[in-house]
């Protein structure tokens, strides 16, 4: 198995659930993987290869994303609501209110998410794929001593926000 | 315990809590705010709090993986009522026209020159059921493929929720609004398939510990012509050979990496095309070739590519497109089983279907390029 074949194996499903959950959409993150291990194609040889994977991934978004990010969030964010709505309005048995809750959640955690910091959020969502100080604070050049403080603000105000939106939601719902 | 992590109020600050409860600091430090934290009320309910954090916050992100499913434009001969996910059906209402024009327009404005390739796809198989993806992403694990033995019961039904309502057929279908817009067609899912999660994920555990060479056999099952396919057949029985992809050759030519999509749309025996797109999203030249087997059930090749200097100026026009045609199509990780392995020149080659990542494995054999 050569390097680029293991490089692969070992990061490529990791690295398009840590973009997919960036970026709220499967093919832009499928994409942006794929450059990043097209470029490590040519690198000669990699030191730290989990954090220089998603450095490249990171830097990649923000090339790319500096045109359309702004349209394509406000869409994913119309989308999921319009995803709520749809539930709601195609659906009453038991078995659909879970699928609404669902798609209500997936809303929210989205939303919630985007209210983050951009290097909170990194840095949460590189946590989540199980990498570890060290390697958050390469790829968000960080000095190690604060990804601590980085994680648990982001942590606590994701938290925070998620749950005042669903206060929000909720208070909505009785009105509306 | 050093008097560094302490605050001027004498307690553990809450960054240095999380990187203790993360496993992150070294053992005495660890140690020593182990001995504060059980020693002291405030960091002990503190210590508290930031574990319910950490909890929450990997609960809400893991609801992130939950994106709408595939919607992909296949042939109008079908009568039948095609399923389309529940989760994506206001959008192909609300921009099936636009995004038709996206799609096809993209396809045009890329024609790329068609000839026939002799050469096998390149070969290093890893196959992902996207039930994995999803369930190995709670926690810190590292690895992305973890199998089902890991999986707990709660995240697995979880899973098994998730894809069977994403895929739930809807009975009666509004007409979309254009005439020329062929209908969309998805995976639908059958029960067995989404019950067997435990079991894709096991092929897919062992399909990646298996050398390609012992998955040769499949080739030797019977060959059935192509139906319906103009062109691109090859040999049908020559085994798929190993992977040629030395990241120097590559560097020296980068016009190989090309190779792979300067064909004709691939094969599949026992299969009929339904329709092959082109497009370019953002970085990359996608190629989506829908095939329906004998069995009814449908599956999509996907081939991506890094675009060229050249190719990348041009998109750049259709940038405004992008968004809505993408939203439309989003791919999901509650879609069915699929596999994904590293073609030619780092192209990312996907087959997904309604099918067990086995029979997917078997077919990516029967693909030609």
């Amino acid at each position: 198995m050569t390097d680029v074949d293991r490089l692969f194996h070992s990061y490529h499903a990791t690295l398009v659930r840590y973009l997919t959950r960036r970026l709220g959409d499967r093919d832009w993150a499928e994409e942006v993987a794929q450059e990043t291990f097209v470029r490590a194609l040519r690198q000669e040889t990699l030191t730290n290869e989990r954090a220089w994977l998603f450095t490249v991934a990171n830097n990649l978004v923000r090339d790319d994303a500096r045109r359309a990010e702004r349209q394509r969030r406000q869409l994913i964010l119309l989308r999921d609501e319009q995803i709520v709505e749809e539930e709601l309005a195609n659906h009453s048995s038991n078995d659909e209110v879970s699928n609404v809750e669902r798609a209500r959640e997936t809303a929210l955690a989205r939303k919630a998410v985007e209210s983050l910091a951009e290097r909170d959020r990194m840095a949460l969502l590189l946590r989540e794929e199980g990498l570890d100080y060290g390697e958050i604070a390469v790829a968000l050049e960080l000095s190690i001593g604060s990804v601590g403080t980085t994680l648990s603000r982001a942590r606590r105000r994701l938290v925070e926000s998620y749950e005042a939106m669903q206060r929000t939601e909720a208070v909505r719902r009785t009105n509306g | 315990m050093a008097d560094d992590e302490l605050t001027r109020s004498g307690h553990v600050d809450e960054g240095t809590l999380h990187a203790w409860l993360d496993g992150a600091l070294p053992t005495d430090e660890s140690r020593a705010i182990e001995t504060h934290v059980g020693a002291c009320d405030v960091c002990s309910a503190a210590a508290a709090e930031a574990r319910g954090l950490i909890a929450a916050s990997s609960r809400i992100l893991s609801a992130l993986d939950d994106v709408p499913g595939d919607v992909i434009p296949a042939a109008p001969k079908e009568s039948r009522a095609n399923p389309i996910p529940v989760r994506s059906r206001s959008f192909v209402l609300r921009y099936g026209p636009i995004a038709a024009v996206g799609v096809f327009a993209f396809g045009a404005a890329l024609v790329v020159s068609s000839r026939h390739g002799n050469e096998p796809l390149a070969s290093t198989l890893q196959s992902a059921s996207t039930e994995s993806l999803a369930v190995a992403s709670t926690g810190n694990t590292a690895a992305a493929a973890k199998t089902a033995s890991q999986i707990p019961p709660d995240r697995a039904t979880n899973e098994e929720r998730a894809a069977t309502s994403s895929h739930k057929a809807s009975p009666a279908l509004p007409a979309l609004p254009a005439p020329a817009l062929p209908a969309p067609v998805t995976s639908p899912t059958p029960k067995t398939s989404t019950m067997a999660d435990a079991s894709l994920s096991r092929d897919m555990a062992q399909a990646m510990a298996e050398p390609l060479g012992s998955r040769a056999k499949v080739a030797n099952e019977p060959v059935l012509p192509p139906r319906g396919v103009s062109a691109g057949t090859r040999r049908l029985d020559a085994p798929l050979s190993t992977i040629v992809l030395a990241p120097n050759a590559i560097a020296a030519d980068a016009s190989k990496r090309l190779a792979y999509v300067d064909r004709l749309p691939p094969t599949m025996t026992g299969a009929t095309v339904l329709s092959t797109t082109q497009s370019i999203e953002n970085v990359s030249h996608v190629r989506r070739t829908v095939f329906q087997l004998d069995s009814g059930v449908t599956v999509t090749l996907t081939e991506r590519r890094s675009l060229t200097p050249e190719e990348a100026a041009t998109a750049k026009h259709d940038t405004a497109m992008q968004p809505v045609g993408r939203l439309l199509r989003g791919s999901s990780f509650t879609e069915p089983s699929s596999i994904v392995w590293l073609g030619r020149g780092g192209a990312i080659l996907t087959l997904s279907g309604a099918l067990p990542v086995k029979e997917l494995q078997a077919l990516r054999e029967r693909v030609v390029e």
